[in-house]
């Protein structure tokens, strides 16, 4: 056989079947779009800060790091470059910071940089002071072009810069653009001078880092020396440690998106597979008449196979085009949490293994969806039969077979509920098994309706009804692939935005309990502090309004970022007041109380259980916390929930963290009002004494709306797959039963001759299609309800966010009817249409 | 009153740029209780006439007339009514729905007029018994053999009590000890209920069975004969 011959086999069928291959192509499509779209935003998130990050480091191996936001004294640097084995290093100042211009605010990385990191090449900094043709002034800084166009200003302008509590006005130099550093203009970093940033930082000649590219061969031996001058009083780290740091913290949220992506991708093989199953009879039929003409098995496995990779490289591309748009358009890169310890930027990264992942994805979908005609190649049937056999319509599935499918859903759904109690590291394949127990109910729950629908029909006005179980009946193999589309899609939202609910219910009752210990806080604002790290020196006028008559205590409050083990862990240390520092709520292990007067006694720690773990350390142990003074042994006397952090969450009383830290400086102030004192009139009470500052007041209410909008955008991406979800899916049934209603023209013909009006065909096809739809929705909302407490349990241990299961029955309810409608409306035009068939269709 | 009758029919389809005549001025009548049978070869024009005869395609000339009434004039609802309650159809390939009683699908067109399932399986039962399957009348197609699922295909066409029945190849697809069967059963159906009958066929065997045969080619009436076998020519029939 020619090669040629095989693809124009292909376009025979495609002109005979172009509706068929087209609702195909969009099925698939669709699944690799939603995969596609999850996947850039997951990774442009933590992409953009990979990006940066190299952009700074260049081709440095190792970074010293100090181990809190104020660094370590700048004359380190001599030390590193005495060391025989250190090539290069130059110091940097890294700090979180947030710049404000007339139309927007951002937050950013703020970087004071020194002429030593041309040695390094870094693509951001290599150029620094030199390339750009710009020579950055004492007091300037250099700002990313797409950035300086969000916030409104260019060369010359003026910027506001907030960073550890302090606010100033500063000129921007010069504005870099993809031209010179390529992709990291979209970056989230500020550049200025090492002596700059020291001054707007308050960093007295200190520094955040010193970046280190050891001499070839003797990394180990620069490696040591590093770990020498550290004295265990800093790091030693990889000089990508940022991007392990983000990789990690994202890893919980990615992992939960792309499982429900993926669940979208099966969607969407079954649309393709919809499409596929009206041609099944056809293509069926080609395969025995070409057996019968002598095509080989291999041959005929070529034509079949090219029909489907064709079929799946242009639906995937398609796929592609469409994700584009969607990663575009309505899943742009959200920062969300992340933002609270990382400078994230709003750039949109794809990488070839997010293209390689959604192709590949589509192209397997395809390929399994169009498989069924391989069967009659390899099997032992005679052509004679194979050609019958394509004739007749999949009438039934028998019930031998459906008993058989219901004891495999039973063991799959025990399956499903012993992994719930006895080892729920295994619940994301308690889902996958849930799902898998929802189809194969599917043929028995059908059957089960159209014989109480049969029933029901005996009565007056029921024989319509009774055409409409016969004729699903007379293809049950379509009406439990169509039923099974809705159902898999109603199932699978359903269990997301239900867990999406359930998590956000969990963030929204720990906020409101966690800011409530307070009616007025102070920090540095802005969204990138909404954890209260970023540390200030409290202003004096605030510490007098302690004995105004409307405050009644004030609380100061300590805490920041740590990287342990590998995390960047949010740490907490409030000072004690009536109120726990936690929800009580939050505790996983130990006792709240007992635990909280330990912290006060000193040398005690509450960790999150996920952290805990991480560090193989149980409740009654000591947990080694690296600190500015030392590594440390702490008690750990209670595990919580990671308080929506995910990386991990740590305790520490405000003394010990004094003692170990040896700062004075404070996060946040917690300011209790007098009684009759209201919230608002108490924060402008503080306001004013701030005046001068860039620290904020808000009242907690206020602070818990901020927290709310913030946790949002992270988790809403949940609720984006679910809708988009549901809308393929609605489209999907309505397309496949349009179609579907289209190929039983011949059969409406039928009815037609045998006295049926016009109107009495559509209202047949419309009770065939609400029955079928009926069935799908009603039983993906039962399994959603069930698959709600495995993907709310599997959310929850993923990211160990607090969460509150509730089951989602109002949705449920809503989704079963929502799609129902939509796809009964939608099939409602296309019904009429193909009711207007001529009998004479009968006799073809 | 003479059933159907069809006065110097034409009826023409384009086929690309062609223009087939696919009934080039057929005259034919049905009287009550008379069984008419329909020969040709493929592409002869079979089909369209059972079509015309069916108030399912409207001529291009000449007239077909059931009862007196001329078709052509009528909506598509009154056309509907009509084969609802005058005609009953046979198919080569039975069309009978899965999985449904052999008595469901017998008074299946009796839900179209309204009737409950009750009451359609109460007007279908006679019929059943009449083709001989009244003990298996719960059986569904599946369960029946070929003959058997023709004979309950004919029980539909009759449930309604039709004026005329219109098979199309309704021994097609059964061997020939079946198809004898079936040919004879819609032969006593005719003459003992007065049900006309036009049958269109390939089968030779049809010929001892029908009360005048009719042969088609391109689109033209060639030959009639009476049930004798007799050739009559086939201007002489237009008269009657």
């Amino acid at each position: 056989m020619r090669p040629t011959v095989v693809p124009w086999l292909y376009w025979l069928r495609l002109r005979k079947w172009p509706v068929q291959e087209l609702l195909a192509l969009f099925g698939i499509a669709v699944g690799v779009a939603l995969v596609f779209a999850v996947q850039v935003a997951n990774s442009s998130v933590t992409g953009s800060v990979k990006q940066m990050v190299h952009g700074i480091t260049g081709s440095s191996d190792y970074a010293l790091v100090g181990r809190d936001q104020n660094g370590f004294a700048e004359t380190t640097i001599t030390q590193v470059k005495s060391a025989p084995a250190v090539a290069a290093a130059a110091p940097i100042i890294l700090a979180r910071a947030a710049v404000t211009g007339p139309e927007d605010r951002t937050s950013v990385a703020l970087a004071g940089v020194t002429p030593d990191f041309a040695d390094l090449n870094g693509s951001l900094v290599r150029s620094f002071g030199g390339e750009y043709g710009v020579r950055l002034t004492p007091n300037s800084l250099l700002l990313p072009e797409s950035m300086a166009s969000r916030i409104g200003v260019g060369p010359g302008d003026e910027i506001r810069l907030d960073a550890f509590g302090r606010a100033q006005r500063v000129h921007v130099a010069a504005t870099v653009g993809s031209g010179q550093v390529g992709a990291l203009a979209d970056s989230p970093i500020v550049v200025g001078s090492l002596s700059f940033v020291q001054s707007l930082t308050g960093l007295d000649q200190r520094v955040t880092h010193i970046l280190v590219t050891p001499r070839a061969g003797r990394e180990d031996e620069a490696h040591e020396s590093l770990r020498q001058i550290a004295d265990d009083r800093l790091d030693v780290v990889p000089s990508d440690n940022e991007s392990r740091l983000i990789s990690q913290a994202a890893g919980p949220n990615e992992q939960s998106t792309g499982m429900f992506a993926a669940i979208s991708m099966v969607v969407g093989m079954l649309f393709a597979f919809n499409a596929m199953l009206l041609t099944i009879p056809e293509r069926r039929r080609t395969t025995a008449e070409m057996r019968t003409q002598g095509f080989s098995r291999s041959q005929l496995t070529t034509v079949l196979v090219f029909e489907s990779l064709a079929l799946g490289v242009v639906a995937s591309l398609c796929g592609l085009v469409l994700g584009d748009q969607l990663s575009r358009h309505i899943f742009p890169a959200e920062p969300g949490y992340l933002s609270f310890a990382f400078p994230v930027g709003h750039a949109r990264i794809v990488s070839a293994q997010d293209v390689a992942i959604a192709f590949g994805g589509g192209l397997v979908a395809t390929l399994v969806a169009t498989s069924r005609p391989l069967f009659d190649v390899f099997s032992s049937r005679s052509v004679d039969e194979q050609e019958r056999a394509a004739d007749l319509p999949s009438v039934r599935v028998a019930p031998h077979a459906r008993r058989l499918l219901l004891v495999g859903a039973a063991a799959l759904i025990a399956f499903a509920a012993a992994v719930l109690v006895v080892r729920p590291s295994w619940t994301h394949a308690g889902i996958v098994a849930l799902g898998i127990a929802l189809l194969l109910v599917l043929p028995s729950t059908l059957a089960g309706a159209l014989k109480f629908a049969e029933r029901a029909s005996h009565g007056a006005g029921g024989r319509l009804l009774f055409v409409a179980v016969f004729e699903l009946r007379a293809n049950t193999t379509r009406a439990i692939a169509l039923a099974a589309t809705g159902a898999l899609a109603i199932f699978g939202s359903v269990a997301i935005e239900g867990a999406h609910r359930d998590l956000q219910r969990g963030l929204d009752d720990f906020g409101a309990a966690y800011v409530g210990t307070a009616d007025v806080w102070v920090s540095s604002g802005g969204d990138e502090n909404a954890l209260l790290t970023t540390p200030f020196t409290v202003p004096s006028a605030l510490r007098a309004l302690s004995s105004s008559e409307a405050v009644a205590a004030s609380r100061f409050d300590r805490g920041g970022f740590v990287d342990v083990a590998g995390r960047r862990v949010w740490l907490i240390a409030r000072q004690p007041a009536r109120r726990p520092p936690i929800p009580p709520g939050e505790v996983t292990e130990g006792d709240l109380r007992d635990a909280v007067a330990r912290l006060r006694d000193g040398g005690a720690v509450i960790a999150s259980s996920g952290l805990a773990d991480h560090l193989g350390v149980n409740v009654g142990q000591q947990l080694m916390l690296p600190t500015p003074t030392g590594t440390v042994p702490l008690r750990l006397v209670a595990t919580t929930t990671n308080l929506g952090w995910s990386p991990g969450t740590l305790l520490l009383s405000a003394a010990d963290y004094r003692r170990l830290w040896h700062s004075d400086d404070v996060t946040a102030v917690e300011i209790d009002l007098n009684p009759g004192t209201p919230p608002a009139e108490g924060r402008e009470l503080v306001q004013s004494a701030l005046a001068g500052t860039s620290l904020t007041a808000e009242t907690a209410g206020q602070r818990l709306d901020r927290i709310k909008r913030l946790t949002r955008q992270g988790l809403d991406r949940l609720s984006q797959i679910s809708r988009l979800m549901l809308v393929a899916a609605a489209m999907a049934m309505a397309a496949a039963m349009s179609a579907a209603v289209w190929q039983q023209r011949r059969r409406l013909a039928v009815l037609r001759s045998l006295g049926f009006d016009r109107g009495q065909v559509w209202r047949i096809l419309l009770i065939e299609s609400a029955l079928v739809l009926a069935v799908g929705a009603l039983l993906g909302a039962v399994f959603g309800l069930a698959g709600q407490i495995l993907a709310t349990r599997w959310v929850a241990l993923t990211t160990g966010f607090p969460s509150i299961f509730s089951p989602a029955i109002t949705l449920a309810g809503a989704t079963f009817l929502g799609v129902s409608l939509v796809a009964l409306l939608a099939i409602a035009a296309p019904g009429y249409a193909a009711s207007r068939v001529s009998p004479q269709a009968s006799f073809d | 009153m003479t059933v159907l009758e069809l006065d110097n029919v034409v009826k023409h389809y384009e086929a690309g740029d062609e223009t087939v005549r696919a009934i080039d001025g057929v005259s034919l009548t049905v009287e009550p209780g008379q069984l008419v049978a329909l020969y040709g070869p493929s592409g002869a024009g079979k089909t369209t006439l059972l079509l015309l005869a069916g108030a399912m395609a409207v001529p291009d000339a000449g007239t077909v007339r059931f009862d007196g009434t001329d078709l052509s004039g009528m909506s598509v609802t009154e056309t509907t009514r009509f084969r609802r309650s005058t005609l009953g159809f046979v198919w080569q390939k039975f069309n009978l729905y899965p999985l449904m009683p052999a008595i469901d699908n017998a008074g299946f067109k009796l839900l179209a007029e309204g009737a409950t399932r009750r009451q359609a399986r109460a007007a279908a039962a006679p019929w059943l018994e009449r083709v001989g399957l009244s003990e298996r009348a719960e059986h569904p197609p599946e369960r029946l053999s070929t003959g058997e699922r023709q004979r309950v295909a004919i029980a539909r066409a009759l449930a309604n009590g039709p004026r005329l029945v219109l098979a199309d190849e309704p021994t097609g697809n059964l061997d020939t000890r079946r198809a004898r069967s079936i040919l004879q059963l819609l032969a006593d159906v005719s003459h003992q209920d007065g049900v006309g009958v036009l049958l269109v066929t390939h089968d030779p065997a049809a010929a001892s069975f029908a009360d005048r045969v009719h042969t088609l080619s391109d689109g033209k009436l060639v030959t009639a004969s009476g049930s004798t076998g007799a050739e009559v020519p086939a201007a002489a029939q237009r008269g009657s």
